[in-house]
């Protein structure tokens, strides 16, 4: 990447709006470029000057009780229904300033590191997949919708993704759905899911992209074809089901993982 | 567990649109300028999301939704006002900007340019940008929405937020620069 470029990034990298791959280049670059690194830092001081001042800014008091008064006073049956256009269903949790701070930091540190340390059969799609994954599973913060009820997360992902998501069905001990969030796998549209069980986290990507997947020999279980990969101590394992591609990711083993995919694809384990 | 589904109107109220309240004021006093109109804006979006609460089909939308409806109010309550002229369009600004190539000899002081701006200064300069370019600020840096969300307020395509946020953070450096130039002054001859 040249000064140039960074131009073109530099508000979608400080906006934690740039993959995995492309936070990579740009801090790659910034490591060696002095000039760079200034522009980022007046950036980001822009920004910070801009939140820091908004905050200073709570709705007045009176103000809160005249818009309470004045709905108490509306009675339901006569609301009007004049805002048809409102029907609005894009995603509207977002964390706040600090969230979103920590988790661009964390981005910025966890894709240097997996930029020095990136062996050489590692895809990366691969490496994309466990930063993320690092990145959201950390806390909740990070996701979009909080919730452990399936339905109202297949409903919420439903309604903001161009393809259908089917979640597993969670039949092992222990585990539980955490959340989800929109993301991106290989700069095509993805659904993140997060998982926990007994204190492990895992990551489940579902995406319709075709990325190559195929870093070793496919290792084939009740007839299913799953792909495993390695990075940083965790494991990854991709599989294919009815024109989806879906990768989980955890720090619990490659065996766990495909138990994990079984329950995917068939709603059962081994 | 899933989440609770309130069905009274007001109750959905206080439940959903509440919690947004400040994130809505911030928005709309450097959206409107001036804190008066600021109030009447909140509480007039405030009024129609009470109104239309029960199409609001999904809570977890919900900021998203209210914000829609803010920026309607607003640009309803701006052209209605003769003295606050007509919303400048975006195609009125497009030409006449600087390209990309240009930015590059935009000055980034090693002298930190902000150091000498303050908080009302910052706020004054973001109230005097284009509609467009001031309400994709608002959207992204006070109530830090993402590009897909701000896409969909707005309704333009992804690009076309990208370039008003990227094309108005340069407008708003140039005018936070006449301020932290004053201010440099200031310091001096103090």
């Amino acid at each position: 990447m040249i000064c140039k470029e960074l131009t073109r990034f530099i508000d979608a990298f400080l906006d934690d709006e740039l993959s995995v791959i492309e936070n990579l280049r740009v801090q790659a670059h910034l490591v060696f470029c002095g000039n760079c690194r200034e522009i980022v830092k007046s950036e980001v001081r822009l920004r910070s000057l801009i939140a820091e001042d908004a905050l200073q800014d709570s709705v007045p008091e009176h103000l809160r009780r005249k818009i309470l008064q004045q709905i108490g006073e509306q009675p339901a049956r006569e609301r009007t229904r004049m805002l048809g256009v409102f029907t609005f269903r894009a995603p509207g949790f977002f964390s706040g300033l600090l969230a979103g701070a920590a988790t661009l930091g964390m981005i910025l540190v966890l894709a240097t590191y997996l930029f020095k340390s990136l062996p050489g059969d590692v895809s990366p799609l691969g490496a994309e997949i466990v930063a993320k994954h690092q990145i959201y599973s950390r806390g909740e913060q990070s996701l979009q919708v909080r919730s452990s009820d399936s339905s109202e997360v297949a409903s919420w992902l439903r309604e903001r993704l161009d393809f259908p998501v089917r979640l597993p069905p969670l039949a092992r001990p222990g585990e539980r759905l955490v959340g989800a969030r929109l993301s991106s796998i290989a700069d095509g549209q993805a659904a993140y899911l997060l998982y926990e069980r007994a204190g492990r986290r895992i990551s489940l990507y579902v995406f319709k992209a075709a990325p190559s997947l195929a870093s070793e020999s496919p290792k084939w279980v009740a007839g299913v074809r799953f792909f495993t990969s390695a990075l940083q101590g965790y494991s990854v394992v991709w599989w294919e089901d009815q024109e989806r591609y879906y990768a989980a990711v955890s720090n619990s083993g490659i065996n766990d993982l495909i138990e994990f995919g079984l329950l995917c694809v068939k709603g059962t384990t081994f | 567990m899933g989440r609770e589904t309130v069905e009274d109107p007001h109750k959905r109220f206080e439940a959903y649109v509440l919690p947004y309240l400040d994130v809505l004021y911030r928005a709309a006093v450097r959206l409107a300028g001036q804190k008066a109109d600021a109030e009447d804006l909140v509480q007039e979006s405030c009024l129609r999301a009470f109104g239309a609460i029960d199409q609001l089909r999904n809570v977890e939308s919900c900021k998203a939704w209210l914000f829609k409806i803010l920026r309607s109010t607003y640009i309803r309550q701006w052209r209605e006002d003769p003295y606050r002229g007509r919303v400048v369009g975006v195609e009125d600004l497009e030409s006449t900007l600087t390209d990309m190539a240009e930015v590059l000899q935009d000055p980034y002081e090693s002298d930190p340019l902000y150091v000498h701006v303050v908080g009302v200064e910052v706020r004054k300069a973001i109230s005097t940008l284009p509609l467009p370019y001031r309400e994709a600020i608002v959207l992204a840096d006070v109530a830090r929405f993402t590009y897909r969300e701000m896409a969909r307020i707005l309704e333009v395509p992804l690009g076309t937020v990208m370039s008003r946020l990227y094309r108005g953070r340069r407008m708003l450096r140039a005018a936070l620069g006449d301020y932290a130039y004053e201010g440099r002054l200031k310091q001096r001859s103090s």
